[in-house]
């Protein structure tokens, strides 16, 4: 026997109160971790959506709310660009590369993005990753008007494959009141997993979102000769993803851009850095209240540690009289009080992962934010260390008052 | 009645001489018990023990009954004075070697709730060895010997102890105090939640156990009748004087 082995037959003695300290302890921990994940993931999620990219264009608007749609799907447009745009800027020597993406449709929930073949040849992603098709080809993309291809999400939540068939309805919202029957999309390609938005949108051709709002007809074949390719050529995108040749090139490319008063053209990455300002309060306000409620928690472990001293003094006194040290019985609470907090951590940890693993898909449905599998599992050193020495800290109060008692307290005062 | 023991050519297993405690003023967050402005102070003129000595001790409430037994277990520190237990000055040493000191020439036996109600009756006379560190490598042989002489069959050592009635418990506790060879038992009205029957038995056991091993016993108890069981009979009035001192 030990103090170790002790303070175990000690506890399981007093099932009740370990269990609802440990519970509460349990609870606030979770709190604290889950926040803590998503202050990191967040921004990981954002920042990796887009890359490549030199410019964002689009109506006037924020910058904000301009990233926001462009990159995440998130909100709507103020207006149009003229199409004519994405023409000039393809001309333009100074670009690399120009991505048109046209928004406003949907199909269960997820956006339906309307682009060109220039979308899986430039857009990139994380640190310079291209977009990569994990089944199907793009061949047809482009060719023909009714062809989608499948986010990665898209096609495993809603269980599609390869040439499924489906329509698109009007607006961002799960259930629509105005769906576009009259054109079939068959899938021809679903893309490998990203990461980021990408992998919740259905990718459709401009001229296949024109020919849907124009009325092209797809399931009455007398009605598809009735229309020629050239009436669905697109006058207008939602935004346009510019990437250049030199990046010394860019305040120049984007003054351009904006002196037509109707358009604003952002820097992705000053664009984050405000957005991490707006965000960085309600971010700060989460974690301080996270931390609060770990300390009304640990408070509730020492008053409850506190009054089972005063329950437990036959117990001390019985160790003191066969010769038990104070810092023996000191360090029977402490083991107690460490024992709750460690153990509390530990199963926090593996159930907040847990948690945001099981609603992962939720939440980047709901807010289009992106948690990463991976990261699930990454512990915070800081926070862990930082949760643990505060743990600590009010493990020493009751082992401290313990040691006093014992201290001045003689064996036969019952 | 002489307080001073009879074999006082020998070195006295326990001698205390102008021995004065004082209840310490404490207060501030980390207090634990209130405690009143003045203080209360007791004063032990002289006692003694010898090896393998009996002593009956007995007085009212409030005689400062506990604070003497505390003072001998070394649990608290004499203000002024001597107490020296097995030849060692208990004022001179530290509460590491008063634990220690407590761990190997002691053993104690309280009123009731003895034992720790999570462990078994085994566990509760090894326990003990916890503290005393002994070197014998057949400890759980002793405690299963020490509890046959306490009359508990085999069959009771894995009984959780708070299962026990209140005279096995108080049975158990004698047995964990002989374990580390003791001394000293000092015994704080370990028969006061007993009946009459088993009262006796208890007592009959325990003097048995001490004679037998020439161990000397320090008993404090109301019950007069107990006082047959002792050589020496020592009222708290006549060993300690309390004063309130402000």
């Amino acid at each position: 026997m030990n103090v170790f082995s002790l303070t175990i037959k000690s506890i399981c003695h007093r099932p009740l109160s370990f269990v609802l300290t440990f519970c509460s302890l349990l609870l606030s921990f979770i709190l604290l971790m889950s926040v803590s994940h998503l202050k990191r993931s967040v921004p990981l999620s954002f920042e990796k959506a887009i890359s490549g990219t030199d410019l964002i264009v689009g109506a006037h608007t924020g910058s904000v709310s301009l990233l926001l749609y462009a990159a995440f799907r998130i909100g709507q447009p103020a207006a149009n660009l003229s199409y004519s745009l994405y023409e000039q800027m393809l001309e333009h020597p100074e670009v690399r590369s120009a991505i048109p993406i046209s928004l406003g449709d949907s199909h269960r929930g997820y956006p339906v993005l309307a682009t060109t073949q220039h979308y899986f040849d430039h857009y990139q992603y994380g640190n310079n990753q291209p977009l990569k098709l994990a089944m199907g080809s793009r061949g047809e993309f482009g060719s023909r008007l009714d062809t989608v291809i499948l986010g990665a999400r898209v096609a495993e939540e809603l269980g599609y494959g390869l040439g499924q068939l489906l329509t698109i309805s009007h607006g961002m919202d799960e259930v629509s009141f105005e769906e576009h029957e009259n054109v079939l999309f068959e899938v021809s390609g679903i893309l490998e997993r990203t990461g980021t938005s990408v992998d919740r949108s259905l990718h459709i051709t401009l001229e296949g979102l024109e020919a849907v709002h124009l009325g092209w007809n797809n399931r009455n074949p007398d009605k598809i000769s009735v229309m020629k390719r050239a009436d669905m050529k697109p006058k207008a995108i939602s935004t346009l993803l510019v990437g250049l040749h030199s990046k010394t090139k860019v305040f120049r490319v984007q003054e351009e851009i904006m002196e037509n008063p109707g358009y604003r053209a952002i820097l992705p990455g000053v664009a984050f850095s405000e957005l991490w300002e707006v965000m960085r309060v309600s971010e700060r306000i989460l974690g301080a209240v996270g931390f609060l409620v770990v300390f009304c928690t640990l408070l509730g472990m020492i008053c409850s540690m506190l009054i089972s001293l005063v329950l437990r003094r036959k117990e001390m006194a019985i160790i003191r009289s066969l010769g038990g040290s104070p810092l023996f019985i000191g360090a029977m609470m402490l083991m107690e009080a460490l024992s709750l907090v460690v153990l509390a951590l530990v199963v926090a940890w593996a159930l907040s992962a847990g948690l945001i693993a099981a609603f992962s898909g939720v939440i980047s449905r709901q807010w289009g934010v992106y948690l990463s599998g991976q990261s699930i599992w990454q512990i915070d050193p800081k926070l862990m260390m930082i949760t643990f020495l505060v743990g600590l800290v009010a493990a020493m109060i009751p082992a401290v008052m313990a040691y006093r008692r014992s201290l001045f307290e003689g064996i036969t005062s019952f | 009645m002489s307080l001073v023991g009879k074999h006082m050519a020998e070195v006295p297993l326990i001698s205390m001489k102008d021995l004065v405690f004082s209840w310490p003023k404490r207060g501030g967050l980390l207090a634990t018990t209130p405690h009143p402005s003045s203080s209360w102070q007791i004063r032990v003129d002289e006692f003694s023990l010898a090896e393998n000595e009996l002593v009956f001790l007995h007085g009212a409430s409030g005689s400062g009954k506990s604070t003497f037994l505390n003072l001998l277990a070394g649990i608290l520190q004499a203000s002024s004075g001597q107490i020296q237990l097995g030849g060692q000055d208990l004022v001179s040493l530290s509460w590491r070697q008063k634990d220690r000191l407590r761990a190997h020439l002691l053993g104690i036996i309280f009123q009731q709730f003895n034992l720790l109600p999570f462990l078994t009756v085994m566990e509760n006379v090894l326990i003990g060895s916890l503290f005393s560190s002994p070197e014998s490598y057949d400890i759980k042989k002793r405690a299963a010997s020490l509890l046959n002489s306490f009359e508990f069959s085999p069959k009771f050592f894995d009984r959780q102890a708070g299962k026990l009635s209140v005279g096995q418990q108080q049975r158990v506790a004698a047995a964990r105090a002989f374990l580390g060879s003791p001394k000293l038992i000092l015994a704080d009205e370990p028969t006061s939640a007993l009946d009459a029957t088993l009262r006796d038995e208890f007592m009959r056991i325990l003097m048995d156990i001490s004679q037998d091993r020439k161990i000397a016993v320090i008993m404090v108890s109301h019950d007069h009748q107990l006082s047959r069981h002792f050589s020496r009979v020592v009222a708290f009035e006549d060993l300690i004087t309390v004063s309130e001192s402000s």
